[in-house]
């Protein structure tokens, strides 16, 4: 800043005559009085007096600012590569003193971290006219650490090019940075032991419930076998003489012992079915469909079964998990239908918007629709027993299979006109 | 070779199911020789007396050892595994009869080197059968290195 002003006084008495005879003039001076050609010379421009003056105060104030700034500033001379000026921010930041820093290159005082760096950014500096650095760690005359961001660009003064370098100190705003950049990282780490500890949990939780699956499956059956083995005993002893009464009674105890069994095994099975985990593959649930029906007729003993299973579209799915879905509903189908004749059984499927969506439809016994909201908990029947056998819990089996695919499960029905269970897999069905 | 050795060593915690398997056996093998032991450790000390059950020589080698899993103290697959790791008890035939039909103990069973595995029918009249099939299959029809 010195330099250009500085300049622009020492022409002062060359360029005086120039005020006299007009301080501007058009271009080449052919009095062509084309504006558009006009250039203002700095070097033959002559400032009126009181120019000077608002020069002087420019001087000063761009002298207060070189001289207060928060900001290093450096001038270099791109031949020499030396400093020809600092600001005393620079002192206090680098504890070199103002002369010291004068005549040094910026290398020597750790601005690059050695020649080559230094000959590399003049390189860059001198095909660009600008260079910065976003983060330059320094270390002042004393040993401390400094960063700073480092703008270097070039610019002509008086026909000269100089260098000026500024220098931002960032060592407060990295501080900050790195405090949370810790601050996130030890968030980080707190997460994470939590998701582990929780994952944990989760693990002991599923280990107990299946110690808790291993005691149904071995304690409660035992008794139930001692119930069933000791009545037959009796049975035995009694060979043929019990009472009528006493042998409906017997008779009641097994069946019961039997049906107890079923639940049990139910049970577990429904409850195997969380623990489980999905081996998707790519499906075509038609030759599911077709071979469970193939397992189950010979059980529909002569009654007429018209079946009709429909080419399904392909899906992502556990095939031994999509089996007993069909499996179940197919079961259900039989079972309900098993008093007409013929018994119409259909395996579908539709699109709807951007899902697939499978049908098993019979003519059977249906439901009554007020109930419909029981119909997949496990346990619950809408028919008695002595109507339809069962236990209530294949249908809560094909909901948790459907849901644990991402899909939904929902039944129509109207009594004595047959049933629809309708299901998806999720979106990603093809 | 000790002489006590009886046909079938039933390993059995619950009476009810070793009574139930004395009255089908008496059905269908009554002549079979049958031993019972309590639990694990009566097993183990009926086997091999005070020695060590992994290497020491067994003072008694029944034909056929029906070893029930889930039981107190030492278990059934304990049993098992000192059985057949042992060089002098390998060769006997254990038979798993047991409640669980769990998968997990279904595999270790046969990694152990089970020679059968058979889940006890909740119905008695099933019960009968398995236990009938069993005696016939094990102590007629096969045969075995053992005396």
């Amino acid at each position: 800043m010195r330099r250009v002003t500085r300049a622009l006084v020492n022409t002062l008495p060359a360029t005086r005559a120039a005020v006299v005879n007009g301080r501007v003039s058009p271009n080449g001076g052919d009095g062509s009085g084309d504006l558009r050609s006009l250039i203002i010379d700095h070097r033959t421009y002559a400032p009126r007096a009181g120019e000077i003056i608002n020069l002087r105060t420019s001087e000063i104030r761009y002298r207060r600012l070189f001289e207060a700034a928060r900001d290093g500033i450096l001038i270099v001379d791109p031949l020499t590569r030396k400093i020809t000026d600092a600001n005393p921010f620079m002192t206090e930041l680098l504890g070199y003193p103002h002369e010291e820093l004068l005549g040094k290159e910026l290398w020597e005082i750790g601005l690059l971290k050695d020649e080559a760096a230094n000959r590399a950014a003049f390189e860059e500096l001198e095909a660009r006219h600008y260079v910065r650095y976003e983060d330059l760690p320094l270390q002042s005359k004393t040993g401390q650490r400094r960063e700073v961001e480092f703008v270097s660009n070039v610019y002509e003064e008086d026909g000269q090019d100089v260098i000026q370098c500024n220098i931002r100190e960032i060592t407060e705003r990295k501080t900050i940075e790195t405090k949370f950049k810790r601050e996130i990282e030890k968030l980080n780490a707190e997460l994470e032991q939590r998701v582990v500890l929780r994952t944990a949990e989760l693990k002991a939780a599923n280990a107990e419930l299946e110690a808790f699956s291993y005691s149904i499956s071995h304690d409660l059956r035992a008794p139930l076998r001692a119930m069933d083995g000791f009545t037959k005993i009796l049975e035995t002893e009694f060979n043929g003489n019990a009472s009528e009464v006493a042998r409906h009674a017997m008779g009641r105890i097994r069946v019961n012992a039997a049906t107890m069994g079923q639940l049990i095994e139910g049970l577990l099975a429904f409850s195997g079915l969380g623990r489980r985990a999905l081996a998707k593959t790519t499906v075509a649930p038609a030759n599911l469909a077709r071979a469970v029906f193939e397992e189950l007729r010979p059980k529909s003993n002569g009654q007429q079964v018209e079946v009709d299973i429909a080419e399904l579209p392909a899906c992502e799915a556990d095939p031994t998990l999509l089996k007993q879905v069909f499996a179940n509903l197919l079961t259900n189908a039989l079972k309900y239908s098993r008093d007409r004749d013929p018994a119409v059984i259909k395996v579908g499927w539709r699109k709807d918007k951007d899902e697939t969506v499978y049908f098993v439809q019979d003519n059977g016994a249906g439901y009554e629709a007020k109930f419909a909201h029981k119909l997949f908990q496990v346990f619950q029947r809408l028919h008695r027993t002595d109507q339809f056998e069962g236990t209530g819990v294949g249908l809560a089996i094909v909901r948790r299979i459907v849901e644990r695919h991402g899909g939904r499960i929902w039944a129509e029905s109207q009594v004595d006109h047959g049933a629809t269970f309708f299901f998806t897999l999720g979106k990603h069905a093809k | 070779m000790p002489n006590n050795a009886p046909d079938i060593l039933l390993v059995e915690d619950s009476e009810d199911d070793s009574a139930f398997f004395v009255i089908a056996l008496k059905v269908s093998a009554p002549l079979a020789q049958l031993r019972i032991a309590r639990d694990g450790v009566e097993a183990l000390s009926l086997i091999f007396g005070l020695g060590a059950p992994a290497t020491a020589k067994p003072s008694m080698v029944p034909k056929l050892i029906v070893l029930d899993l889930k039981m107190p103290k030492i278990s059934g697959l304990e049993v098992l595994r000192l059985l057949k790791t042992n060089v002098h008890t390998r060769a006997i035939p254990v038979v798993a009869l047991t409640s669980s039909q769990e998968k997990r103990d279904l595999v270790e069973c046969y990694q152990l080197g089970v020679n059968s595995y058979l889940v006890k029918p909740m119905n008695f009249d099933r019960y009968g059968e398995v236990v009938r099939n069993l005696s016939s299959y094990w102590l007629q029809f096969n045969q075995s290195p053992n005396p």
